[in-house]
């Protein structure tokens, strides 16, 4: 069974916050998930890693080309200041 | 020319809408102007689009009117009505994933499929409803609330492109593109009564797609007719070089055989897609392999055991790939961000917690999980290898077979509010389909009848990879076998 103690420390590797009155909730969520997936652990499969031989991704030329222009990629930040991304100063 | 009559091809909507255009019969802005007041009109019952793009539309139609006076000879999608996902980058005009994460997210650049289509001279209607960032099979964890089914509109257009399905099964545009992870595009068109097409995986470009699961996301076509989706596929699949896994080898060409003969064609059954089917689906899918075997094909029952296990490695896979994939929303460069906070990981998190919904949520913590040390060998690993044994398997089936038949999903369209009660349990809908995008195989479903409350009834057709002109031209042969269109009384009527 997942303890609570286990979901806040995942919640933490996820960057997500799970409110208190909350947990039990989502515990029971995540134990469905993972009874579903737990189906595959009885599965005599080998987890040695083989390499797919289909080729379908071949690297191209090491070559660079002009990508977004800086004030493209800034149209989207909640803040921006000097062309920068903006957080506020904690430290 | 690009006269359908000309070309010696089969006639779908798309060039029905060409002949109109080209013949002068309506301009491009009047049906332009048609599809967006039956959009304005029929959007708020059915839940169709999130963002209608009326002012770029009627300029796009104005430019193909131009061209169309200057005489030139233009594209059968030239002038035509369509839609895209709300997952599919378009420069300057707003694409969430139907989340509240990017609500006011107006993309840089253009997808490939868009620039494409775009320069073919593609109408714009709008951006389609989704399941938020694509997590679901039901169209329901949208932020802008569910896609309704056009035949019965107490139940569900299916997901995860659930708006697209919805806007060409209601006449509200003529086709769509929608992304296909674990059958987003084959699913809702079996519950609508379209064909879609999920392509093999490097067939069409996802550059602009935002991602999900990447080794499994797919673009794909939803269309009223398998002539339309023959077309589309093969303007929309090329060599992108901006997307490594984009096919360098793969010429696409599904039209010029579509109405080839499928006597002595080899197909085959396996039984483990024919557990659990509703009685009307059973019934419909019989039905057709019997039509298959009258048009001469010859039809085989067999078994792939590795099939049984495909639902959970995929749910640990996509899972794994999506708390990955949407580890980049953090508030500072894109998305939502949090107004209170007193440290930056407190930024971070609460940014993501108030930005995503439930389901997606759902799904990083899973995926975190069985990425997370302890647990990695168990379900990550053991799921990679699953994937590994099924792609052989389904090597040795097409060593063999041409094909394989399976109805679509194994039950029509559900009630809306009925796959929200258990998360998980939905996930069994999706049994049939996620196998295909676990081998990056490519598979059509199309209409193959109705249940007995008219609600339509998809048989998939999976083929080898690249094989998409062996698929369309067996889908093609079977939509000519019989009448298994469905109309709504919905949108546009020309």
């Amino acid at each position: 069974m997942i303890s609570k103690q286990e979901l806040e420390n995942i919640a933490l590797l996820s960057k997500l916050y799970v409110p208190q009155e909350n947990l039990e909730t989502v515990c029971r969520d995540m134990q469905r998930m993972v009874d579903f997936a737990s189906r595959l652990c009885e599965a005599p499969l080998s987890t040695e890693t083989e390499t797919d031989s289909r080729g379908l991704t071949p690297l191209r030329e090491d070559i660079v080309n002009p990508s977004c222009p800086r004030e493209d990629i800034l149209l989207n930040a909640p803040c921006q200041e000097s062309g920068c991304f903006l957080l506020r100063k904690k430290v | 020319m690009f006269s359908a009559e000309k070309e010696g091809v089969a006639v779908g909507r798309i060039y029905e809408i060409h002949n109109l255009i080209t013949k002068k019969e309506i301009s491009c802005r009047e049906l332009t102007q048609k599809y967006l007041e039956a959009v304005i009109r029929d959007n708020h019952m059915l839940g169709t689009y999130v963002n209608i793009t009326a002012e770029q539309a009627l300029m796009m139609a104005d430019e193909v009117d131009k061209r169309i006076h200057s005489g030139e000879d233009i594209h059968p999608l030239c002038g035509v009505p369509m839609t895209l996902k709300d997952n599919i980058c378009t420069k300057g005009i707003e694409t969430t994933c139907c989340s509240q994460m990017l609500k006011g997210h107006k993309p840089v650049y253009d997808a490939t499929v868009w620039q494409r289509l775009k320069a073919l001279g593609a109408v714009l209607v709008g951006k389609t409803n989704m399941d938020e960032f694509a997590m679901g099979n039901t169209c329901e964890t949208s932020c802008f609330g569910a896609a309704k089914n056009p035949h019965d509109t107490s139940r569900v257009a299916g997901g995860s492109s659930g708006g697209g399905a919805c806007a060409v099964s209601a006449n509200l545009a003529v086709y769509a593109l929608g992304s296909d992870t674990g059958g987003s595009v084959r699913q809702p068109a079996s519950f609508c009564g379209l064909v879609g097409l999920k392509p093999t995986y490097g067939a069409v470009s996802r550059l602009g797609l935002i991602a999900y699961a990447s080794s499994l996301d797919q673009i794909g076509t939803l269309t009223t007719s398998v002539e339309d989706c023959a077309l589309l596929f093969d303007s929309i699949a090329f060599h992108d070089p901006l997307d490594s896994t984009s096919s360098v080898s793969f010429k696409a060409d599904t039209c010029s055989s579509l109405n080839n003969s499928i006597k002595g064609r080899k197909l085959c059954i396996p039984q483990e897609y024919l557990e659990g089917l509703s009685a009307d689906v059973k019934t419909c899918f019989e039905k057709a392999v019997r039509t298959y075997e009258d048009m001469g094909a010859e039809i085989e029952y067999m078994s792939i055991p590795q099939l049984r296990l495909a639902l959970p490695a995929y749910y640990i896979l996509a899972c794994a790939e999506a708390s990955s994939n949407l580890g980049r929303y953090d508030g500072v460069r894109y998305g939502h961000k949090t107004d209170l906070y007193e440290s930056v990981q407190e930024m971070v998190s609460k940014s993501r917690s108030e930005g995503f919904g439930d389901e997606v949520k759902r799904r990083i913590l899973m995926g975190t999980y069985v990425l997370s040390e302890g647990y990695v060998n168990a379900y990550y690993k053991k799921a990679q290898a699953m994937r590994h044994e099924l792609a052989k398997a389904f090597d040795r089936v097409f060593e063999e077979y041409d094909a394989i038949l399976t109805p679509t999903v194994p039950h029509t369209a559900p009630f809306l509010g009925q796959a929200l009660t258990n998360p998980v349990e939905s996930y069994q809908s999706d049994i049939c389909t996620v196998p295909v995008n676990i081998a990056s195989l490519p598979a059509v479903s199309l209409p193959c009848g109705a249940d007995s409350h008219g609600l339509p009834v998809g048989l998939q057709i999976i083929g080898n990879r690249f094989c998409e002109a062996t698929l369309l031209n067996l889908a093609y042969k079977f939509q000519q076998s019989g009448d298994y269109a469905s109309s709504t009384d919905w949108g546009v009527t020309l």
